[in-house]
């Protein structure tokens, strides 16, 4: 059953987080510590709903037939229910059918517009304009293309705390830039890009756009249309879905021009020794066999979540967000590296003189799951003069209280390592 | 995994006041690696004196657990000859890999407290670190 927000207009999370299994299971984390997780790494993947899990479960044993082959009754079964899957994420975005090209995540969606748009649209001395913080899936792919086709690439910069340096945007844009690709929200800071204006200035020099929607698209509504983007990349298991499940939306206009990404099955029209004629879009970037119960997991995720409300989650993560924020600012020798402000649930932060990896052990123990580490995104973290950070990554099922109980382990792993654990030179 | 077990005593002491410790962040003939997992940077000096055995110091940006696994490998390997630090190396790297038994960290001193870790395989890179470092030193780049 779905949740209605209630009369009162306060988000029901004690009835969601019922929803989800694992927030039910007690772990064993230490002597002291035998309970359900506190889950804030939600920025890494997310916790399914039963709602999703009894979807795959149902697939498995109701539904399953290889699709857009089979005659049969249970071929046109799960043929059915992986287009709807595909009619389902399409409104969503407010998107067409055709446009949506199902991938493994969002990783695998900025590879095909790398090798299928790329290869063909961008030619010798054109650039690429990227931000300084992307994560290295919106980075790396264009670094190989960039060497192969002689390509520079460029970084818009951004400000300390990771949002755009919105006043230098118009120095970057100019006739050499054949692509913007960036992140929408980063996954570091949280930080929100205005992407309708800056795909607004792209447009008006003729710059087509990528945007990585792998932290947006799960916490805040996103229209492509009213965005306008070019191309836009998200993953299933960051919102609720299974994993090695993804997205490309791209433009009509741009998968009807676009090479084929991976020869083989289901991408094709005829076949002869020589040569094969391709199948229409989105097919023609489908090779294969696809992740069927995938993308119907992905769909009933993306239902879970509109019954809820995206605008309604994404003000109960704000009210999280700014809780969070404003907990962690009042304890001592802890340094908040995101904005606080115009920001998602994201908060990179450090506790002076303990290590993130240290800091991140010590909560494990009490049940705590958060990250350190660089999060995928070198260059951002390097861009903070620090090796790595904490990040704390929120969702709609997380509560007031976990946020509560993270300050109280914070405090005690201070005192744990006695202040700090960092060496002293001899 | 119990806090007291991995952050015992012996950890402490070496990674708040670790051994063979040196301020190597302007030292050209220093090695550098940043671990790309977490971003932990080691630098390793190491040379071969007239007796030929090894003296060797580094310095890192790591967490306790790294930074303790190099101060005890800077004193496990110093002062041995070639063929017995690469001996060493590779037995040490063996066990954190699995291929060897866990036990023969209790030939080399306070390294025998990390068989604790071997069982969960991702804080166990924090410990394998160094050592792959100073493998990738000696049979990559150094003579």
């Amino acid at each position: 059953m779905e949740h209605a927000m209630s009369e009162s207009n306060t988000f029901p999370v004690d009835e969601i987080r019922k929803d989800f299994p694992l927030l039910q299971k007690k772990f064993y984390f230490s002597q002291e510590r035998y309970a359900p997780v506190v889950y804030l790494d939600n920025a890494a993947t997310t916790q399914k709903p039963r709602q999703v899990i009894d979807a795959l479960v149902e697939y498995y044993q109701e539904q399953n037939a290889n699709v857009h082959r089979a005659l049969y009754t249970l071929g046109e079964i799960a043929t059915a229910k992986y287009e709807q899957s595909r009619k389902t994420i399409a409104n969503f975005l407010g998107a067409r059918e055709r446009e949506i090209v199902f991938t493994r995540g969002t990783t695998e969606a900025i590879n095909l517009v790398a090798t299928s748009w790329g290869k063909k649209f961008l030619g010798e001395g054109k650039s690429i304009l990227l931000s300084e913080i992307e994560h290295h899936s919106n980075l790396v792919p264009w670094q190989i293309l960039a060497q192969e086709k002689k390509l520079k690439l460029k970084f818009l910069p951004v400000m300390k705390d990771g949002t755009m340096d919105m006043a230098h945007l118009g120095d970057f844009l100019d006739s050499n830039v054949g692509l913007l690709a960036i992140t929408h929200v980063s996954n570091v800071f949280g930080s929100v890009f205005p992407a309708q204006e800056i795909i607004f200035r792209a447009h008006e020099k003729n710059i087509p756009v990528l945007l990585d929607g792998a932290q947006s698209v799960p916490h805040i509504p996103v229209n492509v249309q009213k965005l306008d983007c070019d191309f836009l990349a998200f993953s299933g298991h960051k919102m609720c879905g299974p994993t090695g499940i993804g997205v490309l939306y791209a433009k009509e206009k741009w998968l009807q021009q676009m090479a084929p990404y991976q020869g083989g099955g289901d991408m094709i029209l005829s076949v002869w020794p020589e040569y094969a004629t391709y199948n229409e879009i989105p097919y023609k970037f489908e090779a294969g066999t696809p992740h069927i119960e995938g993308a119907i997991g992905l769909a009933r995720a993306i239902e879970y979540l509109s019954a809820l409300g995206m605008k309604n989650l994404w003000e109960y993560e704000k009210k999280l967000t700014d809780y969070a924020f404003s907990r962690l600012k009042k304890i001592k020798n802890v340094k908040i590296f995101s904005p606080g402000k115009d920001q998602l649930g994201v908060l990179s932060f450090s506790l002076e003189g303990i290590h993130p990896h240290d800091a991140a052990q010590f909560l494990d123990s009490k049940g705590i799951a958060l990250r350190a580490g660089t999060h995928c995104a070198q260059p951002a973290i390097r861009k903070l003069g620090v090796n790595a950070t904490l990040r704390m990554s929120l969702y709609f099922y997380n509560t007031l209280e976990e946020i509560d109980y993270l300050v109280k382990c914070l405090e005690e792993a201070k005192e744990f390592f006695q202040n700090g654990i960092t060496r002293t030179i001899q | 995994m119990e806090l007291q077990e991995l952050y015992n005593r012996t950890v402490r002491e070496h990674s708040i006041r670790p051994h063979n410790f040196l301020n190597l962040k302007k030292n050209p003939q220093a090695w550098e690696k940043q671990n790309p997992e977490c971003g932990d940077t080691i630098r390793i000096f190491l040379q071969w004196n007239s007796q030929e055995e090894l003296e060797i110091a580094f310095d890192m940006e790591g967490c306790a657990v790294s930074t303790a696994s190099a101060s005890m490998m800077t004193d496990i390997v110093k002062g041995k000859k070639k063929q017995e630090v690469e001996k060493i190396y590779q037995e040490v790297l063996d066990v954190m890999k699995g291929s060897k038994e866990a036990n023969l960290l209790d030939t080399y001193g306070d390294l025998s407290v990390f068989k604790g870790i071997l069982a969960y395989p991702v804080r166990l890179q924090c410990a394998i670190f160094p050592w792959k470092t100073l493998q990738d030193i000696i049979e990559k780049r150094y003579l």
